[in-house]
């Protein structure tokens, strides 16, 4: 990772660089209340057009959130820490930029899911990133 | 450091001259020191044209003159033993001084070059008689000079 | 070390009223040689004086003596005349009377008299001062007076008054108490005359023997003194580690100091006659000359400081400083002198604590990179946001300690970059520069275009830029937002840091646009402008230029000028978006518009917020951000 060396372009240099704590200006905690691991989030339609006033992580979310994809999937898929996807999702669901939804087979106010199917789909994205 | 090397020796020269001067000077300005006196004390006190003894007796013996000279002038005391009459002594041929060489007259002794505030002590052993004390130079003598003493 | 030189070229004191001598030369003459001659002259004047006073008074003393003695024969003849015409013959006692009276008149109270040599001239002669002389003139007086009051009487009386024969005596009486009396002063005067001459006498003898011996103390302190400054001259000239060396106008070595045996290997007499030049390493001739032709045409009395290495014997470079004088006036030496030290020793000093500074940053970068490792482990790990907020603040404190190791590295002037193959989103770079900021919230970055920069350049950047990030934010009030933005220019790319805060006075805003377009080698460098130091080197290494510029809201506006060398479009790399504001605000903001013509660099128009529509999205498969065809650069 240091010294003088072939290091890739700018994916290395990502990770070498940019930390975490720029893309949500230090917050770790979201906006929004209800935001599970399991969360799912789906782009609002025409969010597209308000792209280009986007940075560039909520950009990629909306991208990828068209259909719906939970919380997890999201923070996998985009190599994003949890909390830090939580945030961007949390401001993403208050600007009105995408719509939250429990998943159907786990949503239940008084039935919480249980923690090993969470730590399944948890274990089945990592292997993905 | 180059400066205390010649700074001492050239003080030490100036210490030496200063203190070739500080012996010469004093014994060159030194005063003659008077002999204790012994003997009878007579002091004599000469001025213009007198001379005042304050004993005009004295025991035989060592006599002692303490002269002091008033001045202006310079004066001498000469003593010589006589029988004439002090105011009458023979004089020279000038009619000015005394002849002390005349008959009837034995010079004792003199001292003389007494400047201003000079004094002197003139000590004699002195056999009983009659003295005559006077100054020798031209006049002073007929001014009156001169003081009787006498010796018993 | 030179001698201390003085205004007066080295003398102090009284030293400084004497002329030059040409025999004295340029030798320091001190304050002890001032006072000599000083007094020599005070004893000269002294002697001369009192020459002058014991001639005077010996001519008035003879004369006074003079006067004395011829009163005797005065009286003598008044006595007569009186007798004589008391007898019946012819005299002239009145005048006689007067004659008498007239020597004692002068000598007490003053008066003139005829010279003795009988030429005629008149001689003043002064009232007599000593008391004695002045009693003994006194009492001559009284009885001049009784000689002539009998006189009177016995010319009233004649011959044939009873007290005839006893005046006559009294008168000749008188006479001969004048002459006794007379004679005495006269011997007063001439004994006081003596006196006070043997007394000249001996403050004369004294005198001169203090003229001896300061006069030979003269010749000692002059002696010393030639031979002391010789000595040193030689010694230090002999011994010391630097060089003394003279070129002659041409540039030959017309002369050269013993000691470069020492320094260089060479003996004198080889150095002299060759040109200076033949000795100084290739890369630094053209300098040396430089400032060489430069002194010699500057005024005389100049002086001017180069480093230069130069040739040992034995073929190694020696490391010297060099101050030289230009002394073409001065006829002795009629060229330029050098001083020149032997500092290869420090050089290599400063090379080894360099070396030593930058093995310690190293290390200690490594370490800092290690613990941030760790740390993105942990945060990829936390769910709870609590100990992800600690998280975030150790990972924003180890980003800093990265800086300033990496600040560490940049001073001990190694040049080891850290090399990215492939080129690097300017916006990732700007954001980099951001995360390594205390106070990154505040930034705002706005309207960077699809640009990449040359991986060789990427870490140099991200880190000027963080230096002038973290200035704009500590000189700015913690309300305040600090704005980065970008523009196109004719040759390149301008990032904009501009801060609402203090601002900075124009003479230190001068004086960092100073650090920042030459800093400083070696090791100079001053720790209020240290920051702007780094950037200045960061900038040179690429060709990057950066200046400070008052900023209209009252702070400060720092930019950057990437040459076009170093960017590179956007399809260089797929994960480029069209301008939009770089995510840390949650609204994005309009580009503000802002002008940025600085002198030397072309006027440009600041590209206005252009929003289009994002191509369609790509879903899974590649982690990477979705792929876009990017703003193409114009």
């Amino acid at each position: 990772m240091s010294g003088a060396g072939a290091d890739e372009g700018g994916r290395t240099w990502s990770r070498h660089y940019r930390r975490p704590y720029t893309v949500t200006g230090g917050r770790t905690r979201p906006a929004h209340d209800e935001l599970e691991l399991e969360t799912l989030v789906q782009t609002v339609t025409g969010t597209d057009e308000q792209l280009a006033g986007l940075g560039r992580e909520q950009r990629s979310i909306a991208a990828l959130c068209r259909e719906a994809v939970s919380v997890a999937e999201i923070s996998g898929r985009l190599d994003l820490l949890l909390g830090v996807t939580r945030v961007i999702v949390g401001d993403m669901a208050l600007q009105g930029l995408v719509l939250l939804y429990r998943p159907q087979a786990t949503v239940s106010e008084a039935d919480p899911p249980p923690v090993e199917l969470l730590e399944r789909v948890l274990d089945g994205l990592r292997n993905i990133s | 450091m180059a400066w205390t090397r010649a700074g001492r020796r050239w003080s030490w020269a100036l210490a030496l001259v200063l203190a070739a001067l500080a012996v010469a000077v004093p014994l060159t300005v030194a005063r003659r020191q008077e002999p204790p006196p012994r003997g009878t004390p007579v002091n004599l006190e000469l001025e213009d044209f007198k001379i005042q003894e304050d004993a005009a007796v004295v025991p035989a013996g060592t006599v002692s003159f303490r002269i002091l000279n008033h001045g202006p002038t310079t004066h001498e005391v000469n003593v010589i033993r006589t029988d004439h009459d002090p105011g009458k002594l023979p004089l020279q041929r000038d009619g000015l001084t005394v002849d002390d060489e005349a008959k009837g007259i034995d010079a004792v002794d003199d001292v003389g070059g007494l400047d201003i505030d000079d004094r002197e002590t003139l000590t004699l052993d002195l056999t009983p008689g009659h003295y005559v004390l006077y100054c020798n130079l031209e006049g002073h003598y007929l001014g009156g000079m001169y003081a009787a003493l006498t010796v018993r | 070390m030179e001698p201390r030189r003085t205004a007066a070229g080295g003398r102090t004191g009284i030293g400084r009223l004497i002329p030059r001598l040409p025999i004295l030369g340029d030798l320091r003459l001190g304050r002890r040689l001032g006072w000599v001659i000083f007094l020599l002259i005070v004893l000269v004047a002294a002697i001369v004086g009192y020459n002058a006073r014991a001639i005077a008074q010996q001519r008035g003393s003879a004369l006074v003596v003079n006067q004395a003695t011829r009163q005797r024969a005065l009286v003598e003849r008044y006595t007569r005349d009186v007798l004589l015409v008391v007898d019946g013959f012819k005299a002239d006692p009145k005048d006689s009377a007067e004659a008498v009276r007239q020597p004692v008149d002068v000598l007490l109270d003053g008066g003139s008299v005829r010279a003795p040599g009988g030429d005629g001239s008149r001689v003043q002669i002064a009232p007599a001062q000593n008391w004695r002389i002045r009693r003994k003139l006194e009492n001559d007086r009284r009885l001049i007076d009784e000689l002539i009051t009998i006189g009177d009487r016995l010319l009233k009386r004649g011959p044939d008054n009873p007290q005839y024969e006893a005046d006559v005596t009294k008168l000749r009486v008188l006479g001969a108490q004048l002459s006794s009396v007379s004679n005495d002063a006269a011997q007063e005067i001439t004994q006081q005359t003596e006196a006070s001459i043997s007394r000249l006498v001996r403050i004369e003898i004294a005198l001169g023997l203090l003229g001896v011996l300061a006069a030979l103390a003269l010749g000692l302190v002059l002696r010393r003194a030639g031979t002391e400054q010789a000595a040193q001259f030689r010694s230090l000239v002999n011994n010391s580690s630097d060089l003394i060396t003279v070129l002659a106008p041409d540039g030959t070595i017309a002369y050269q100091s013993p000691s470069v045996q020492r320094v260089l290997g060479r003996p004198a007499a080889d150095v002299v006659g060759t040109t200076l030049g033949d000795l100084v390493h290739p890369e630094d001739r053209h300098d040396v000359n430089e400032s060489l032709t430069k002194l010699a045409e500057a005024a005389p009395g100049a002086t001017d400081n180069f480093g230069c290495r130069l040739r040992h014997e034995d073929g190694s470079w020696r490391h010297v400083e060099s101050t030289c004088t230009n002394l073409a006036d001065d006829p002795r030496v009629n060229g330029l002198v050098l001083n020149i030290r032997d500092v290869t020793e420090q050089a290599g000093l400063r090379k080894s604590i360099s070396d030593l500074l930058h093995n310690l940053a190293r290390r200690s970068q490594g370490l800092v990179d290690r613990q941030l490792e760790l740390i993105d482990e942990l945060e990829r790990n936390e769910v709870d946001p609590d100990r992800l907020q600690e998280l975030f603040r150790m990972d924003h404190l180890a980003t800093r300690m990265r800086r300033n190791v990496e600040n560490l590295i940049v001073l001990s002037g190694v040049d080891q970059r850290r090399r990215w193959s492939e080129s690097v989103p300017l916006r990732d770079v700007v954001e980099a520069a951001v995360a390594e900021v205390e106070d990154y919230a505040r930034v705002q970055v706005a309207g960077i275009h699809d640009l990449t920069l040359s991986g060789q350049a990427a870490s140099d950047v991200a880190h000027l830029l963080a230096e002038l990030v973290e200035n704009a934010t500590s000189f700015s009030s913690p309300t305040t937002r600090v704005e980065i933005t970008g523009g196109p220019t004719g040759n390149g790319y301008v990032l904009e840091i501009e801060d609402h805060g203090i601002g900075m006075s124009d003479a230190d805003l001068a004086e960092a646009n100073k650090r920042l377009a030459e800093p400083l080698s070696a090791d100079v460098a001053v720790s209020r402008m240290m920051g702007f130091h780094v950037v200045g080197r960061l900038a040179a290494r690429h060709g990057i230029k950066v200046q400070l510029r008052q900023s209209w809201f009252g702070g400060v506006t720092a930019l950057v000028l990437l040459p076009a060398a170093l960017l590179g479009s956007a399809g260089q790399h797929p994960a480029m978006a069209p301008p939009v504001p770089a995510g840390v605000m949650v609204s994005p903001e309009p580009l503000r518009l802002a002008d940025t013509t600085a002198p030397g660099w072309q006027p440009h128009a600041r590209l206005p917020l252009r929003r289009h529509a994002a191509p369609a999205p790509t879903r899974g498969g590649d982690t990477d951000a979705a792929a876009e065809a990017g703003e193409p650069f114009d």
